[in-house]
């Protein structure tokens, strides 16, 4: 039976100067964005850029986006940012209302925020909407 | 109809001496753990993940996402209970798996040197590949 550690972990249990962990990345303080916004006949293929910049370092570690049925025909959602559209939440149809939690993608799991293209979380809609969406996105920076 | 108060909002609501809540038990702050595995042919055994908790230390939320090879099963937990927090699930998900998902697991407040620790159980025949990632939420205070 194997006993293994996680890559965090490892780095705590052998503290030398190759090991210090980023700020935040393990007992790091929870950050919580909020936002909304109440799309009226939005365009097809329209993002919706939300909260504040993130700074580059910042993990985000997930959230919930809660929605009305966005109208017909249905859109589907993607939530992530201008480098990766779905990066955090894959194509959700959005045909009734519903809270879904993210990520749903190993990749954007405790994703580290890098640079210019990546720190605006972003929900894309494939089609023309209209309703409420709100979004909560938890991250760490420290 | 009934109106009645949870164990903490009763003890607000008669502030003396027997009632003083713990830190952290209302308006605590959020902490976060994060750890990942990259698991290459790993045999069935345990994924030691993140810091030593303190005792005392509340645990909200624990979330874990994988893309590891089918026929294999997951439980998360502690060492003293490697289903604390989500019980067993086929792995190959490819999207988030949101505990505690017990009673028993829910704001479970860690006691002592085996519970302290979150345990990832790779309970499955096959040897597994793959990448996990974890997120813990707990408050201390």
């Amino acid at each position: 039976m194997a006993i293994v550690k996680g890559v965090n972990r490892t780095k705590l249990l052998d503290p030398s100067a190759n090991n210090i962990l980023d700020p935040g990345a393990v007992s790091g303080r929870v950050r919580c964005i909020t936002d909304t916004y109440t799309a009226v006949i939005l365009a097809s293929d329209s993002a919706i850029y939300m909260g504040v910049t993130l700074p580059a370092g910042a993990i985000v570690i997930g959230g919930k986006v809660s929605y009305a049925a966005l109208g017909t025909p249905c859109p589907d959602l993607t939530i992530g940012d201008d480098g990766d559209s779905d990066r955090y939440l894959t194509a959700t149809q959005t045909s009734t209302a519903a809270t879904v939690v993210f990520p749903n993608t190993v990749g954007g799991t405790n994703y580290t925020v890098t640079g210019t293209t990546d720190n605006i979380i972003k929900i894309s809609l494939s089609a023309s909407a209209s309703g409420a969406i709100k979004l909560e996105t938890m991250y760490i920076v420290d | 109809m009934a109106t009645v108060y949870g164990v903490n909002r009763t003890k607000i609501l008669d502030p003396k001496g027997n009632n003083i809540l713990d830190p952290g038990l209302v308006s605590g702050r959020v902490r976060s753990i994060t750890d990942s595995y990259v698991a290459v042919a790993l045999t069935r055994g345990y994924i030691y993940i993140g810091p030593t908790l303190p005792v005392g230390a509340i645990i909200t939320e624990v979330t874990i996402n994988e893309n590891c090879t089918s026929s294999n099963h997951l439980t998360v937990g502690t060492s003293q209970n490697p289903a604390l927090f989500l019980a067993i699930f086929n792995t190959s998900r490819n999207t988030l798996s949101v505990g505690p998902q017990t009673v028993a697991g829910a704001n479970y407040v860690v006691t002592g040197t085996s519970d302290n620790c979150i345990v990832i159980e790779n309970s499955g025949n096959v040897l597994m590949t793959g990448t996990i990632k974890a997120t813990v939420k707990y408050i201390v205070d």
